[in-house]
């Protein structure tokens, strides 16, 4: 073949892939759209689950109710964590050593299979600490799955920040304190924020860590830490697998993506604010 | 000692050896730098100013790997390296200024008093007044006095130079170091920043370092010129530029080289 023709060829591949990257999420939001809209309105976000079999009718109140206190509680302790172990790996941390091993470590944990998260809070938090199947042994494994996200982009964003920023603060006679508060968080925060996006999306859409640990079929809504709640992705596992209603799962599918959409568009406004 | 005639240096340095790993950066540097006077740090790049610099500021150990293997430094004849004011009243003290300019990322008010507010916790009217006297300082408020509130990055290059060497004068350092200030700017502001370097030479002892041989005449009147890590020449600027006694530093000075 000619080198034309592989020019052709090359050019035909790199705007299918572009294509491609364009229509699969577009193409997914329609048909949630299509299929879960008709049923999208006020009573399905503010009723609970009604109907025999049971989630064939009503709403999904209680499923958003437990995603969003899972997710808030499991980011109020893996953000400080995880903000806090990457300010020590990158500013106190004095051997590279056990810095790159900390990394490798961190690494795996990001990889770890959420299903086995899953089975690690049921059998630590669930069992061992005799949590039950709760809201609060969920949230702990829902921190254990963003802790690692949090911590490696933070601690990139923490990298990424000169060190002659962190030279010219501290030659001012400052304490670490202030350099880190005033100059390094202020510096990165961006870039953290994105590490957020990502982390509470992966933890909010999944449905492996909390299926032992804290997701119930049924609750009339109640939210306390002792108690087991509905979420957003086991009930769409239970709708889909006991064959209860396809359209139901649709809705749902949609209210959890639309759910991350507003998260995601709250965190980009809040970055532009900042940036000004 | 009370009763000495002679004025003690400012720093008494003593066959002061520093090591970045393995690569020696400076070996055996003796010089006494006088109070009162600038004194320019000339050489080529890559022979150790900076570093030096570092070390009379204190913020040698940030470097990685970098550290003092030898000799001594006296600060007004006390121990600059283990001094009992600490670590951090030193870096108060003796300032520095670096090569490129990095405000903060706050206001351009902020950004002048960001050292000044964590060593002394002042009032709002009493900061307000010393933004001022600091900005106009170094010849900036009349450009920035409606943009206070904007962040420094805003500026231009040269401005954003002035308003970090205000921000370590609002320190109230009794020296300031200024490691190649006007690198990075063009030749507006770099006579505005020899300007400030002569105006604040009667309140503060000033050591620059700088490439340009002429700058070192305009504003400096002792002068260390540094080849490979050691002191090739020292003395009065003039002298030094004028009749060195080293063949490089002749080389140099006479333009055949560097």
């Amino acid at each position: 073949m000619t080198f034309r023709t592989w020019n052709i060829l090359y050019y035909f591949f790199v705007w299918l892939s572009g294509l491609l990257g364009i229509a699969l999420p577009l193409g997914i939001g329609f048909y949630l759209l299509l299929n879960g809209g008709k049923i999208l309105n006020i009573a399905f976000l503010l009723d609970r689950p009604h109907g025999s079999p049971l989630g064939s009718e009503g709403g999904i109140l209680p499923a958003i109710l437990g995603s969003f206190s899972l997710t808030a509680i499991g980011l109020a302790v893996a953000l400080p964590a995880g903000i806090g172990s990457a300010v020590y790996l990158s500013e106190f941390s004095c051997s590279a050593r056990l810095k790159s091993f900390a990394r490798l470590l961190i690494e795996s944990l990001a990889g770890v299979p959420s299903i086995i998260y899953g089975l690690f809070g049921y059998a630590f938090f669930v069992l061992l600490l005799q949590m039950g199947t709760s809201l609060i042994a969920g949230s702990l494994v829902m921190a254990i799955v963003m802790y690692p996200i949090i911590l490696i982009t933070s601690q990139e964003a923490f990298d990424a920040v000169s060190r002659e920023y962190r030279e010219a603060s501290l030659s001012l006679g400052i304490d670490h304190t202030e350099w880190i508060v005033r100059v390094l968080f202020v510096k990165s925060f961006t870039r953290i924020l994105a590490g957020v996006v990502l982390a509470v999306g992966h933890a909010m859409g999944s449905a492996a860590p909390i299926l032992f640990t804290a997701a119930v079929f049924y609750s009339a809504g109640g939210i306390r830490l002792s108690q087991p709640v509905m979420t957003l992705p086991t009930h769409l596992y239970f709708l889909v697998s006991e064959g209860v209603s396809f359209e139901n799962a649709f809705g749902t599918a949609l209210v959890l993506v639309i759910g991350l959409l507003v998260f995601n568009s709250l965190a980009m406004i809040l970055r532009n604010n900042i940036k000004e | 000692m009370e009763s000495n005639n002679t004025p003690i240096p400012l720093f008494e340095i003593r066959d002061l050896h520093v090591r970045y790993g393995d690569m020696a950066v400076l070996h055996g540097i003796n010089t006494d730098m006088p109070a009162r006077e600038v004194t320019a740090i000339l050489g080529p790049s890559g022979c150790g100013k900076s570093t030096l610099l570092r070390v009379l500021n204190r913020t040698l150990k940030l470097t990685p790997m970098a550290r003092v293997s030898g000799g001594t430094v006296k600060y007004q004849g006390e121990n600059l390296l283990s001094h009992p004011l600490g670590e951090q009243q030193i870096r108060k003290r003796i300032g520095i200024v670096q090569q490129r300019p990095l405000p903060f990322p706050m206001s351009i008010r902020d950004n002048v008093m960001f050292g000044a507010d964590y060593h002394n916790k002042t009032r709002a009217a009493e900061k307000d007044e010393q933004v001022h006297t600091y900005l106009d300082k170094v010849g900036l408020w009349e450009e920035v006095k409606d943009r206070l509130k904007s962040p420094g990055s805003m500026l231009s290059i040269g401005q954003q130079q002035r308003l970090c060497i205000a921000r370590s004068l609002a320190n109230r350092p009794e020296v300031l170091l200024m490691d190649e200030p006007c690198s990075a700017l063009d030749p507006d502001s770099t006579a505005k920043i020899e300007d400030l370097i002569l105006k604040l030479k009667d309140e503060i002892a000033i050591v620059i370092v700088t490439h340009n041989l002429a700058q070192a005449r305009r504003v400096s009147s002792n002068c260390l010129f540094f080849l490979n890590g050691t002191i090739a020449e020292q003395g009065k600027t003039a002298g030094v530029l004028n009749n060195p006694a080293h063949p490089s530093v002749q080389a140099i000075v006479m333009g055949r080289e560097g």
